[in-house]
């Protein structure tokens, strides 16, 4: 038996306990409980190393200069900003970003397209383009270094058939070494892009193409005015995804190069990690490390506009 | 092409999907600017025979002519007809304008053109306001009317409708019923509408295919189809209808007399609906449509006379159903006026004139070719 107990005339009812109770059991306050275990786990292992590391990037904890510890200031920004190092790492940060995004964007839909049609032995299709993603970075770098070996490498062995073309050190080639970091960054990741846009060409109706091909409308012409519509927020954000994964690979340009030859390799994350663990300068490795966040940041907040756009967009899929 | 030739001649058509033959020799021929419906159950054959017109699925055998120019192996986007979907099939990434002037954009129209014959369209659907919007800023009716527009923009010469009403709630499908009619008679083009809704075929349509597995069971006007079925099969799907079995046992001059589930009926031999007429020995089955059957018995000569229990009376306002329970255990359906309720009434009488019944002799079909 249960007895409910009521405010009588002239007494004050207990608001204030009722109020909070509600906070707690239903209310923002109930939200915040159940939140807290993942908010402490994340403040932890995220927010703490970056806060650390931002009162690193003001300090002056350097190998080179012991002494100078607990000396605060904003001299490593200063350096930054006039580091052609850095500078240099931030272009080719880019460049490695925009290949990596490029390439995996063209393969990528062009095997969905593939696939997405092809129904003969189109499980084996898709299982051979999704299984790069299944292979770790660093085997991934590990087989790509066998494959661009110089001497004994495959790709060298098979230019040896194509006329007037030889074979090179491809990664010790200042040349050549970025453009063949990103072709492995490449086929690591774009199965990640293959799996979105195989579904958003599912999601498109057969009937949307059936009335082009009925209004005269030929293969490039559907593929202009109806694939690539439909699909036009799903390639928004899988650019963005691809461009945060390019901006902060490292293991794959680690594994390979370390950065080299002569720095034609040395991405922003290389240059943060060679600055931290081979020049011992921690201070202004924290600095890089707080620019490479502040870049992370504006791609993701460049993602979060597009997510909320497809969310409210005309039609397409998403 | 020739002036005389039908807007859409089918020659034989068959396809089968495996060992599933989804439309069987059909052959069929549609004058200009007439507005013709193919009517059955799902899985009928309908909307496959519709897309091999259009060009979206091939036909295994037989040919398929426009305007008297053999289609058969053409492309889709080289025939003459097109085609409005289920789903309407709009480009949702595209305006009302751009979905409509799509086909001439392909065509290789210039703009110019492209923009006043979309300007055409919008007001021959009456809405010319809408240009600007996007498809999922249009209600049921009005994505309907621009797909409608989409496809009449290249000027087919015949416009083939796969069930576009399907989607939408009754009162927005019978006014888009009289607006698709209202539009066809203006543009004068021919229609092919696919439908399983016996009454929107009936009251939109100059003539009516009745399909079932494959075939064309009956082709005529509505009031034909509705009045003389051809076959069993059309007078069960095409409104509600009381049949017979029937045996023939002699035929003299006009007249033929019936074993009628162990009565004997007299009936006129005009109203069988196909075939030769009657022999004794036909097995047939009598049609009396729920309207024809009255309960004014006027004791007249040649009136078909049922006499049964009453089991059910169903009260709908304007009409009333009346079930009767015959002696043999069978049971009819009379559609009569409200003044037929009669509340506390066993046994009852209705009578049909032999005029209003319609004689199927069983094992023959028609043709249409």
């Amino acid at each position: 038996m249960t007895t409910r107990m009521r405010a009588q005339p002239g007494e004050r009812p207990d608001i204030v306990s009722g109020r909070s109770r509600r906070f707690m059991t239903e209310g923002p306050g109930f939200a915040l409980l159940m939140l807290l275990p993942a908010l402490l786990v994340l403040g932890f292992v995220i927010g703490l190393p970056m806060i650390k590391a931002v009162i690193l990037s003001f300090d002056t904890i350097t190998f080179r200069r012991p002494a100078a510890a607990g000396t605060y200031g904003v001299h490593n920004y200063a350096r930054l900003m006039s580091d052609p190092d850095a500078w240099g790492a931030v272009l080719r940060s880019a460049l490695y970003m925009l290949g990596t995004v490029a390439g995996s964007v063209s393969l990528a839909l062009g095997a969905a397209l593939l696939t997405h049609r092809v129904i003969r032995l189109r499980a084996l299709a898709r299982l051979t383009f999704l299984l790069p993603w299944t292979v770790p970075a660093v085997v991934t770098a590990l087989v790509w270094g066998v494959m661009y070996d110089g001497n004994f490498g495959v790709i060298n062995r098979l230019l040896d058939f194509v006329p007037f073309v030889n074979g090179q050190d491809w990664l010790i080639d200042r040349q050549t070494a970025l453009a063949a970091l990103i072709v492995a960054q490449v086929w690591n990741e774009f199965p990640v892009a293959y799996i979105f846009f195989l579904a958003g060409l599912h999601s498109i109706p057969e009937e949307l193409y059936e009335a082009a091909k009925i209004d005269r409308a030929g293969a490039f012409a559907r593929f202009r005015f109806i694939t690539l519509p439909q699909l036009r927020y799903i390639i928004a954000v899988i650019v963005i995804l691809l461009m945060i994964l390019g901006f902060k690979a490292f293991p794959i340009i680690f594994i390979l190069t370390g950065g080299g030859p002569a720095g034609a390799t040395e991405t922003l994350t290389v240059l943060t990690y060679n600055t931290a663990f081979r020049s011992l300068d921690f201070s202004y490795s924290a600095t890089l490390g707080i620019l490479a966040v502040l870049v992370s940041i504006v791609l993701v907040l460049g993602y979060l506009r597009v997510m909320a756009r497809a969310d409210t967009g005309k039609g397409g899929a998403v | 092409m020739t002036e005389t030739a039908p807007a859409i001649e089918l020659r034989n058509i068959s396809k089968a999907y495996g060992a599933l033959r989804v439309i069987d020799d059909v052959s069929l021929r549609v004058e200009k600017g007439v507005f013709i419906t193919l009517l059955g159950p799902s899985g009928c054959g309908k909307s496959t025979l519709l897309r091999s017109i259009v060009g979206l699925a091939r036909p295994d055998s037989g040919q398929i002519l426009v305007d008297g120019n053999d289609i058969t192996n053409a492309a889709a986007h080289n025939r003459p007809v097109k085609m409005v979907f289920q789903d309407y099939a709009l480009f949702p990434h595209m305006t009302v304008a751009q979905n409509i002037g799509f086909g001439c954009e392909m065509q290789g129209m210039s703009r110019k053109s492209i923009s006043r014959r979309c300007q055409e369209l919008l007001d021959l659907i009456r809405l010319p306001n809408l240009a600007g919007r996007y498809p999922d800023a249009l209600s049921g009716g009005q994505r309907q009317r621009v797909a409608l527009a989409r496809a009449l923009a290249p000027d087919p010469s015949a416009l083939l409708l796969d069930e576009p009403l399907g989607a939408l709630d009754l009162k927005l499908r019978q006014d888009m019923q009289r607006e698709l009619k209202s539009i066809q008679r203006r543009t004068e083009k021919t229609f092919v509408f696919v439908t399983h809704d016996q009454e929107e075929a009936m009251s939109m349509s100059d003539l009516v295919a009745v399909m079932n597995k494959g075939r064309i069971e009956q082709l005529g006007a509505p009031q034909d189809v509705y009045a003389n079925p051809a076959t069993e099969f059309v007078a069960n799907f095409v409104g509600a209808a009381n049949l017979f079995r029937a045996h023939v046992i002699a035929v003299e001059g006009n007249e033929a007399k019936l074993e009628v589930e162990g009565s004997e009926w007299i009936v006129p031999v005009n109203r069988v609906t196909c075939g030769n007429g009657l022999k004794a020995g036909d097995r047939a089955i009598i049609v009396i449509r729920p309207e024809a059957l009255t309960t004014d018995t006027t004791k007249a000569a040649g009136a078909i006379r049922i006499t049964g229990k009453v089991t059910e009376q169903t009260y709908f306002g304007d009409r009333v159903h009346l079930h009767l329970s015959l002696a043999n255990g069978r049971s009819v359906l009379i559609d009569a006026r409200p003044q037929s309720l009669r509340p506390g009434v066993d046994e009852m009488t209705v009578e049909c004139p032999a005029s209003d019944l319609a004689i199927i002799v069983r094992g023959k079909r028609t043709e249409h070719s």
